[in-house]
């Protein structure tokens, strides 16, 4: 465990992550622009990507929500193809694969853990102290998290589908963005955070059958 | 301890990289794969490896096809293409954080290591600041240091002064017997004098030399 999560670490000082940096300074940027301004709970919630629904037409809550999702993915697939990429594969013959993904998943979720939470507190402590103490935004927080490391583990499943597959991976994601358009299914992650319950569910859903896979089949990760 | 290469062929978009290779591979004997570069050398060791699948073909290690049943080959380790370690930790360091991942060797079989390849004086520097074969010599450490029973080395020689190689050359003829070790190389003088046997990748055909 400690060799893939030291290894993921390596990932963060990395020039590839530099759009870490960008990220931070855009809510750094906006976070002090809005504490001089109009500054109440619905402009941090914006800030930290939580509050945007799909029937917006606002330009500037879309923007922060595609980061907050989009930089999740971006860091989870890095970190997740990173092994086999740098010809770190031999890692492998001292390390079983349920073990490595395994592992490989709990250091995700940390990143992200670290991530998140490098953000909420930066844009809380310019703009509302007084929300640290309150008992809201845990919850927030922790369907951020969950909303995020189920939408990289969705990701991981495409691109594990996209090497076996093509085409099933093409029928998959088109249903995936059927379901969440078209049914009307997705809610913004604020109100989702009641439902923490079901969203830590269908992560497991996710994770257990990716580590059985990688029991019995993981060839594919190095071609 | 034997392993079996039959039939193997692997290719990737329709491009054949190994064409029906058939080779055994047994303990107590040096192994050389001389081949220019891109002749498939890489890919067939990390077909032995597990990390590629054949295209068809098998690779039984005492008997069992483990590649198919989705197994480690035991008691192995390699250096295949370029070594990867952490910059930020130190040439020791990074070989203190590998060997805890199985918890079989101590501080002592690590410094062990790292004196065969000449690293000892460099073994607290930073690894971004290691030249080419400083990282060359770390990624043969790495394989040596657990004394495993199979050890694979892709292009161990590479930027390696000629004092840490001809040290290397002695060691590996020294513990050979009861391992089996396959050394890969596109420079033949790497390999003659030390390999017991010397195969040739030739349009991804394997010969014997």
């Amino acid at each position: 465990m400690k060799y893939i999560f030291l290894n993921d670490l390596k990932f963060f000082i990395s020039k590839k992550n530099k759009l870490l940096l960008f990220y931070l300074f855009m809510i750094l940027l906006f976070s002090l622009y809005l504490s001089f301004s109009k500054n109440d709970i619905n402009q941090l919630y914006m800030i930290l990507g939580v509050n945007y629904t799909l029937e917006s037409l606002e330009s500037i809550p879309f923007i922060f929500f595609s980061f907050n999702i989009f930089y999740s993915l971006f860091l989870s697939l890095n970190l997740f193809l990173q092994d086999s990429k740098k010809e770190c594969d031999y890692i492998f013959l001292r390390i079983s694969y349920t073990k490595w993904i395994t592992f490989k998943l709990i250091s995700i979720f940390i990143l992200l853990v670290i991530v998140k939470t490098t953000i909420y507190l930066l844009t809380i402590i310019i703009m509302d102290k007084s929300i640290l103490f309150s008992m809201n935004i845990t919850p927030i927080f922790a369907s951020d998290l969950l909303i995020s490391f189920i939408l990289s583990l969705l990701l991981i499943w495409l691109w594990v589908l996209n090497k076996k597959n093509k085409i099933l991976m093409i029928l998959i994601a088109f249903f995936l963005f059927i379901l969440v358009f078209y049914l009307n299914i997705y809610r913004n992650i604020l109100s989702l955070s009641d439902s923490l319950q079901v969203l830590f569910i269908i992560a497991l859903s996710l994770i257990l059958p990716l580590v059985i896979l990688f029991k019995y089949e993981h060839a594919w990760y190095f071609e | 301890m034997k392993i079996e290469v039959k039939n193997l062929s692997k290719e990737f978009k329709k491009i054949k990289v190994l064409n029906n290779i058939n080779v055994n591979f047994r303990t107590g004997k040096i192994y050389g794969l001389v081949g220019r570069n891109g002749s498939g050398k890489s890919v067939f060791l990390k077909i032995i490896c597990g990390f590629f699948k054949p295209s068809t073909g098998e690779v039984l290690f005492d008997g069992e096809n483990i590649i198919a049943n989705n197994k480690f080959p035991p008691n192995t380790r390699a250096l295949i293409e370029k070594p990867c370690f952490m910059p930020h930790l130190t040439g020791y360091e990074n070989l203190k954080i590998l060997a805890d991942i199985q918890g079989i060797i101590g501080k002592e079989e690590i410094l062990e290591a790292l004196n065969n390849v000449n690293l000892m004086d460099d073994k607290d520097k930073l690894y971004f600041r290691y030249s080419l074969g400083m990282k060359q010599k770390l990624g043969v450490a790495q394989v040596l240091m657990e004394n495993p029973d199979i050890m694979i080395f892709d292009e161990p020689f590479n930027g390696v002064e000629v004092k840490t190689a001809q040290k290397l050359r002695e060691l590996l003829k020294k513990i050979k017997k009861d391992k089996i070790i396959i050394i890969a190389s596109h420079i033949k003088e790497d390999i003659e004098g030390l390999a017991d046997e010397i195969y040739e990748f030739d349009d991804g055909h394997l010969e014997k030399k």
